[in-house]
């Protein structure tokens, strides 16, 4: 079965909506290769009579154009489900990992907590053996054992592990946190005397456990093995005696390590993105209060990308870009981007991807919307959404760059670029396009502070236009298309004019057409100021990005460029 | 060699309507109507058996009745690679579809005029490309006809507008709204040669769209009354979408219209203005006057320097495709052109002008009409000012429409032929068609890294004939073959472009890198590229010719043609 048909039978099922093809066909999985491809050939001329109903049309054309290579995948329906099961845990199991990671790291694990994974990993399509063996791989490589079987209620007041939900090997300082945690538990029960059992149940088994000799003690009168001195002495040293209470901590305020919350984004909620300005694509910036690795995924890969997908674990501050691909065929959805991190927080940015006044024949300009921030940290819950943004140096650049060197080393590119830790001082910035002259300063970047550099760049001479007949021709290397969709420099055959008088400076609008037509593609530009032989340069054009991405053959895309022309 | 006066059929092949249309021994052209007396047939087929399907009204009517078997609006998928309609078991590529409405209307002319058609030019959409191009010739050669021609729809449009104003010089644009395709093409007429300046368009653009945004908007609306959407069933869909078009159509002469929705046991009536329709297909409105801008920026023209704007194909009924036009061009478009025939009518004509050089009628007028040109240009000459537009038909009393209407020939006016003053007027002058290319063609190379480019020869907008000498470098030493690879398309990479065709040059002695080799291309006016690759220092040479090849084979087209045979079309 080749890599290119179950490439396609994914996407087409993607396409429609479905988890595989059979699903999409209302077929139990054990339905035979001939009953699903029979039911395909019903399906496809069923189809036959929507390929022209708007609303089924992409569909329809889909499935008659690629039946033949979707009917060969279901010659095989075992390794085609086979293919579906992995594409779909392979594209799901980092996120479960980092969730199992992030509830492993309390150094417990418990049935509730147990059936909370199950559950995220039946909802992640992946299946129970598959998580199971994660879930035990992971709890090995962390040194947490598997949930203690359930106790009795005397057992659980008499055993101090079971009081405080921990192993027997669990190290001193996990047994901390979750004396701690134990506490706060207790703390928040609503009953006063349950409340009062509970802490006194966790503040005895602290005293015990909290002293390694009354432990050993205690696991020798409880009958336990001794653990591994190691596993024991692996946390920091006893910050406090185990005798004394812990510091009392506001309910639901700091914990773990260091201040403040443990995950931050950046950013106001409902912002627009892509309309006429900038690539259809938008940074999130978040912080983590310690450096923590974790994955980022979007729920829709195939039309809106996140980069890259893991946090860099070394970084507490971090940009991730969200783009919306060409791909993006529908007229309005709605997709997120859920970050998890290793210690199990967990945010999620929704963002709203609809063409704005276009149809899709029309449109070459998507807009993206971010809708709403949630954060959710793994233990507490909390949200944080900060207006502004991070101390850093943000530089934003207008129409784009290839290339933001900041001292020489490069930033990144792109219309704005985030540098979450900039050097303080004086520093020197350059930014780079083609076809723009390189844009060059020195800045002053204040410590622990934010900056943002706006920059416009100025494309380079007058490219080469030159006055022929009563038309300015000229030849524009224009980077229309970047990033977006794949790069594709153009030089254009095209005219500019302008209706002017010698010393007078007239501003207008160029329109530039993006065509794609049949197999052809090309960029077209037209101005609607009339030509003037005497118009000799034509220069400073403030140009906006153009982003675009042709959807579709015949797509049209409109965008304005502001012009000034000098005579 | 056929008898110079044997008919050349004219076969306006389009999305949702075809026509056809002949030259009569008097040099007029003139429709013929299909069996049921219709100037249209609905380019719908419906199949009812595997060996039997009916083309045309009957097909529209089984729309609804049995959607699966029924295709509509294949045009829009000529050229399309692994496209196929499954039909009682068998496979139709839209060649095949497309030959069976050829057939019908083959069988049709030949049962009204009382002779067997043998041959035939068949029309496109100036903005199709090569494979598009091949598959409506291969549809052709499936359905039995000779099909002599491939010419563009704006220049039939325009040898039929500009018969009767042959003579003087004028600037035409040709806007082509049709069922599924849009062209817009501005063309000279100097003398009695027609030439296209420049063309532009969407394949995949028109009146369905409209049709369309209608259907859209009133599902919509019934959907959030009822939570119901009649696009979910394949026949009640084709019941609205009926509705719609009918309402669409209403909507040109009226200022209201309703639609009814029934779908499972819900009803609703939805009326539609005049002012909502414009508004949900405003965006569709601003992409042809778009269009429209750009063919005239390309052409180096000014609204106000056209003469004439010729509005061909049913979609330009609408008021707001008239009343764009107007604004635009600041005049009304020209009257009197049925937008739906005047195709066909100029695919007869050019098929005599190229095909029939001897074609008794040409001959016999010939002579007049030069002169008539040539007095003419006299006139203008003398009065060069206030003859801007001249009309050579004689009496400008008349108006133009009828004028026009004679040119088109007598099967609709018939009496007003007769009326006609000077017969000669209406015979056929030596017409001379100058087409331009609307893709480009190129040749791919290896650079100075040897990494493969795409190199244009002939740009877009180029016209034909027309000949194109470059000088290529072997890219390596010892080569013994050259290989040219033509592609079609814009852009600098392989995967950009198409690759039409291959002339391989073998047999070469080892010489080091940099042996030049020469290249020649050369465009004719039927479309038809040939290459010719020379060695330079040996003379030793390859020409080829590169046909638009539609995605069959010879062997599937001569099978498809059998079953075409054994098919009964009614």
């Amino acid at each position: 079965m080749s890599k290119k048909n179950l490439e396609l039978a994914h996407k087409f099922a993607g396409l429609v909506g479905a988890g595989n093809l059979f699903e999409y066909l209302g077929l139990e999985e054990s339905a035979t290769s001939d009953e699903v491809r029979a039911k395909l050939r019903e399906k496809r001329k069923y189809m036959q009579g929507m390929q022209s109903n708007p609303k089924y049309k992409t569909q329809a054309l889909f499935l008659i154009k690629n039946f033949g290579a979707l009917d060969t995948v279901l010659t095989q329906p075992l390794a085609y489900l086979d293919d579906v099961r992995r594409r779909q845990e392979s594209e799901h199991l980092p996120v479960l990992e980092m969730t199992i990671k992030g509830v492993l790291k309390g150094g417990r694990l418990n049935q509730e907590q147990v059936s909370f994974l199950s559950h995220q990993a039946t909802e992640l399509g992946i299946s129970e053996q598959t998580f199971q063996e994660a879930l035990d791989r992971l709890s090995t490589e962390l040194g947490v054992a598997a949930p203690l079987p359930e106790l009795s209620d005397a057992e659980k007041d008499s055993n101090h592990y079971a009081v405080l939900g921990v192993r027997q090997e669990a190290p001193r300082d996990i047994i901390y946190d979750a004396y701690r945690e134990a506490y706060r538990d207790a703390k928040a029960t609503p009953e006063p005397a349950a409340a009062r059992t509970m802490m006194e149940a966790a503040d005895q088994a602290w005293r015990v456990l909290g002293d390694p000799r009354t432990r050993e003690a205690y696991d020798i009168s409880t009958g336990a093995t001794a653990p591994p001195a190691a596993a024991r002495h692996t946390g920091p040293a006893p910050k406090h005696a185990p005798t004394a209470p812990p510091v009392r901590q506001r309910q639901g305020g700091p914990q773990a390590a260091g201040v403040g919350p443990r995950l931050e984004i950046f950013g106001e909620p409902v912002r627009d993105f892509g309309v006429g300005k900038g690539p259809v694509a938008d940074q999130i910036r978040l912080r983590t209060a310690i450096p923590m690795s974790g994955f980022v995924t979007s729920t829709a890969p195939q039309w809106l990308k996140v980069e890259p997908a893991h946090l860099i674990a070394t970084n507490q501050e971090q940009v991730l870009k969200v783009t919306l691909l060409p791909e993006f065929e529908e007229a309005e959805a709605t997709a997120a981007i859920h970050i998890v991190t290793e210690r199990g927080d967990r945010a999620q940015i929704v963002y709203e991807a609809h063409r704005r006044r276009f149809s899709p024949l029309t449109v070459g300009i998507a807009v993206l919307t971010l809708v709403t921030v949630a954060v959710a940290l793994a233990v507490g819950s909390m949200t944080t959404i900060k207006s502004g943004g991070p101390p850093g140096l943000t530089i934003q650049i207008d129409p784009s760059a290839d290339d933001v060197l900041l001292n020489g080393v490069s930033m990144g590119d792109g219309s704005a670029v985030f540098v979450p830790n900039p050097p303080s001082g004086r520093a020197k910035l350059r930014v780079s396009q083609r076809n723009f002259r390189t844009y060059e300063r020195d800045i002053e970047i204040p410590p622990d502070q934010p900056l943002e550099v706006p920059v416009v760049l100025e494309l380079t001479e007058p490219m080469d236009f030159r006055p022929s007949g009563d038309m300015i021709q000229g030849t524009l290397e224009q980077d229309v298309v970047q990033r977006v969709m794949k790069p594709r420099s153009k030089s254009m055959d095209d005219c500019i004019g302008a209706v002017a008088e010698p010393g007078k400076t007239l501003s207008g609008t160029v329109r530039i057409h993006i065509r794609q037509s049949g197999r052809a593609q090309g960029v077209e530009m037209d101005g609607d100021g009339i030509s003037n032989p005497r118009v000799r340069t034509c220069l400073t054009r403030q140009a906006a990005a153009v982003y675009v991405h042709p959807l579709e053959e015949g797509d049209y895309a409109t965008v304005r460029y502001d012009y000034k022309v000098t005579l | 060699m056929a008898q110079d006066d044997e008919i050349v059929l004219g076969i306006d092949l389009g999305t949702t309507f075809s026509a056809m249309a002949h030259v009569n021994r008097y040099g007029k052209p003139e429709i013929v109507t299909n069996a049921e007396g219709y100037q249209t047939t609905p380019s719908v087929v419906h199949f009812y058996d595997e060996d039997a399907c009916i083309v045309g009204e009957e097909a529209v009517k089984m729309v609804v009745i049995d959607p699966h078997n029924v295709v509509r609006f294949i045009k829009r998928h000529m050229g399309e690679e692994h496209f196929t309609l499954d039909f009682f078991g068998r496979d139709y590529t839209p060649q095949e579809i497309s030959a069976l409405i050829l057939r019908k209307l083959k069988e049709d002319a030949e049962e009204l005029l009382g002779f067997e058609v043998k041959d035939a030019v068949v029309t496109v959409p100036a903005y199709f490309n090569s494979a598009q191009r091949g598959a409506t010739a291969e549809a052709g050669q499936i359905a039995g006809l000779n099909v002599l021609s491939i010419i563009n729809e704006p220049t039939a449009a325009a040898i039929a507008y500009g018969l009767d104003r042959i003579g003087g010089k004028r600037k035409l644009l040709v806007f082509d709204l049709g069922g599924g395709t849009f062209d817009v093409t501005v063309m000279e007429i100097r003398g009695t040669r027609l030439t296209t300046i420049s063309s532009d368009g969407n394949a995949e653009l028109g009146g369905k769209d409209w049709d369309d945004r209608l259907l859209n908007h009133v599902a919509e609306q019934f959907y959030e009354k009822f939570q119901l959407d009649p696009r979910d069933d394949a026949a009640p869909y084709q019941e609205l979408y009926e509705r719609c078009l009918n309402a669409k159509i209403s909507l040109s002469s009226k200022e209201r219209a309703v639609i009814p929705v029934n779908y499972r046991g819900q009803r609703m009536v939805v009326p539609v203005t005049r002012d909502q329709f414009v508004e949900l297909t405003q965006d569709l409105v601003d992409q042809c006057e778009d269009t429209a801008n750009i063919v005239l920026e390309k052409a180096r023209l000014r609204w106000e320097d056209l003469d004439d704007v010729l509005l061909v194909g049913g979609s330009t009924r609408m008021p707001m495709i008239r009343d764009l036009l107007e604004g635009l061009a600041g005049k009304p478009a020209a009257e009197g052109v049925n937008p739906d025939e005047c195709v066909s009518l100029g695919a007869a004509l050019a098929g005599v002008f190229r095909h029939r050089p001897n074609h008794p009628a040409l001959l016999a007028q010939r002579q007049q009409m030069v002169s008539r040109a040539k007095e003419v240009k006299r006139a203008e000459r003398k009065a060069p000012a206030p003859v801007k537009a001249p009309e050579p038909v004689a009496d400008s009393g008349r108006p133009k429409a009828a004028a026009i209407g004679l040119a088109y020939g007598g099967s609709r006016v018939a009496g007003g032929g007769a009326a006609a003053p000077e017969p000669e007027q209406y015979g056929l002058p030596g017409v001379t068609i100058e087409d331009a290319t609307t893709h480009p063609l190129g040749i791919v190379v290896l650079d100075r890294n040897r990494e493969e480019r795409v190199v244009e020869l002939i740009p877009a907008g180029t016209r034909v004939p027309h000949r194109y000498k470059g000088r290529f470098a072997y890219a390596y030493e010892n080569m013994t073959a050259v290989r040219v690879e033509v592609t079609e398309g814009v852009g600098s990479r392989r995967d950009e472009v198409t690759v039409i065709g291959k002339v391989e040059l073998t047999g070469l002695p080892p010489r080091p890198r940099g042996t030049p080799i020469e290249v020649i291309y050369s465009y004719g006016v039927d479309q038809i590229l040939q290459v010719r690759v020379i060695d330079v220092e040996t003379g030793k040479e390859k020409e080829a010719q590169i046909q638009f090849q539609g995605g069959m084979t010879s062997d599937q087209v001569s099978s498809a043609r059998d079953h075409n045979r054994r098919m009964a079309v009614d």
